[in-house]
């Protein structure tokens, strides 16, 4: 093999550039901020804690070796963002939601301010292209960041083990029953699944009957083109109980989003104005979220007795 | 439920989409994952996406091979790497070649929890085209290789190991000195009790033919 010329400058020139791409990273540590940016107004709060300040903060997590994973969270806080721990009290309750296909956090932004409003954590996995089926193990890391926090990130004995719950909507629904089910050794069970305009994924009916004894959620909308009402109701009939189906009535697929444009795109547009389904479905949700993580139930009944929802399977 | 809708635009547009995505890539050697010999020693300047970029050095053996090495800084995952494949010709019939890579790459992750990995790979790959640049210096010449690599990585925090399987489509053009390669991955990582994770990169290269004595 010919020796290429330039001996000692070359060896100069590579010696820098390993040097500078092995130290270029370490430049810039990852997130775990002790403090997020005040969530602005509360705007249409239909949590019980209206009024209560929002924080958001997004955090990177070390993940798969070499990958960093972004996770959003939302969190009651005080007016400098710093999370309101419960005082000597367990923590708080933390809902773990997965995006729709192609649809960004963001687009949830609404859910989770009116969860976290409601006196709950919540957090947003971010997946490469906005789809969590390419990287489902985003979840996993998620809920490990809620679980284990870095230590001296707002996180830090933030979140009641036992009160953390998954969910997502659509496509992020069927990688939320994925995760419910990636059940890790010595790791507590999620106390709730929450399935908005989703059902779980056929390949994973052998595995459903071990969340039994976990409260489900299958929240439908009622003018839904993308998953549609009876194909919910169709494949929520595998979820063992307790679980509810509860039906937005009026609403369609993206009316779980923030953005409620992509239904008309599709010729599907609702004639539900999109703060009435925003209020709707934040209702439903948190009434179950609480019964769920409460007492172990469904919160049928409550869910029954709200304006625009209607129970179809206990 | 809203995923992408079957059909064949979908499909490209969903690839392209993930060529283009921040935490995807793909990590054997790329320098020496095509089916031709290269000819002179190259100099090369790597770019690509999702954030990455690097530097390499081919070095051929006249037509019986070449070792590749390459550092490559992954931005999205702040990430360094250094790897080196040794590209081994199977076959050659008139414009049609074949070649197996072998290769390694090692890891630095200086960001979050300090971790080290180590990786081996092999590839397999068959393509078509014109002839290096040393037989005819003063044409253009092209070159596309089709491939598969796999590999089995290991690292110091948590074991692992992660398998990662590509298929590559790599192009490359020689016009006297200048050397311009394209390579797109994309494959999916295995490792035990995880979901698997979908990859993909597109890389640019750029490369210059050095003087020789």
């Amino acid at each position: 093999m010919r020796r290429a010329s330039g001996g000692g400058g070359a060896r100069r020139a590579w010696a820098l550039a390993g040097l500078l791409l092995a130290l270029g990273p370490a430049g810039c540590g990852l997130a775990q901020p002790q403090a997020g940016t005040v969530a602005p107004g509360a705007g249409r709060t239909v949590a019980p804690g209206a009024g209560r300040t929002v924080a958001a903060a997004r955090f990177e997590v070390r993940a798969r070796h070499t990958d960093v994973v972004e996770v959003e969270v939302l969190f009651p806080s005080d007016a400098a963002g710093r999370p309101e721990r419960p005082p000597g009290g367990p923590g708080l309750p933390a809902l773990l939601f997965v995006q729709g296909g192609g649809v960004s956090v963001e687009g949830y932004r609404w859910l989770a301010e009116e969860v976290a409003r409601a006196g709950w954590v919540v957090a947003l996995p971010v997946h490469p292209l906005d789809l969590a089926i390419f990287a489902v193990d985003n979840g996993r890391v998620a809920r490990e960041l809620l679980l284990a926090p870095p230590a001296g990130s707002l996180l830090e004995g933030l979140v009641d083990p036992a009160r953390l719950t998954v969910g997502g909507h659509s496509l992020g629904g069927v990688v939320a029953v994925k995760l419910a089910l990636q059940q890790q050794a010595g790791q507590a069970p999620v106390a709730a699944v929450a399935l908005l305009a989703s059902y779980p994924d056929p390949a994973d009916a052998a595995r459903l009957p071990s969340l039994a004894g976990t409260p489900t959620l299958a929240l439908a909308a009622e003018g839904d083109c993308q998953a549609p009402l009876a194909v919910v109701r169709e494949r929520s009939a595998v979820l063992p109980a307790p679980t509810v189906l509860a039906v937005v009535e009026g609403a369609a697929h993206f009316q779980f989003t923030g953005d409620d444009a992509p239904d008309a795109a599709r010729g599907c547009a609702s004639t539900l104005p999109l703060a009435e389904a925003h209020a709707r479905i934040a209702s439903a949700l948190l009434t179950f979220l609480e019964a769920a993580v409460d007492g172990g139930g469904t919160g049928a009944e409550a869910l029954e007795a709200l304006p625009g929802v209607r129970v179809e399977a206990p | 439920v809203s995923a992408p809708r079957p059909g064949l635009p979908a499909a490209l547009l969903a690839a392209l989409l993930l060529l283009a995505s921040a935490p995807a890539r793909a990590e054997a050697p790329v320098l020496t994952a095509t089916s031709h010999p290269d000819t002179g020693p190259r100099v090369v300047v790597l770019a690509g996406l999702p954030a990455q970029g690097g530097v390499g050095l081919l070095l051929p053996d006249g037509g019986r091979g070449a070792l590749g090495v390459e550092l490559v800084g992954q931005l999205a995952g702040r990430v360094a790497e250094a790897r080196a494949g040794w590209q081994l010709p199977l076959a050659r019939a008139g414009l049609f070649d074949a070649a197996l890579q072998l290769g390694g790459t090692a890891y630095l992750v200086p960001v979050g929890r300090l971790d080290a990995g180590l990786g081996a790979h092999a590839g397999l790959f068959g393509g078509f085209g014109g002839q290096p640049s040393a037989e005819s210096p003063a044409g253009v010449t092209a070159h596309v290789s089709l491939g598969v690599q796999a590999g089995a990585e290991v690292f110091a925090r948590e074991l692992g190991p992660r398998v990662p399987l590509r298929a590559v489509l790599a192009g490359r053009v020689v016009s006297g000195p200048l050397w311009l390669g394209l390579t797109a991955r994309g494959g999916l990582d295995l490792e035990p009790a995880r979901a698997a994770t979908y990859r993909g990169e597109a890389l640019l290269l750029l490369g210059w033919t050095l003087a020789v004595r």
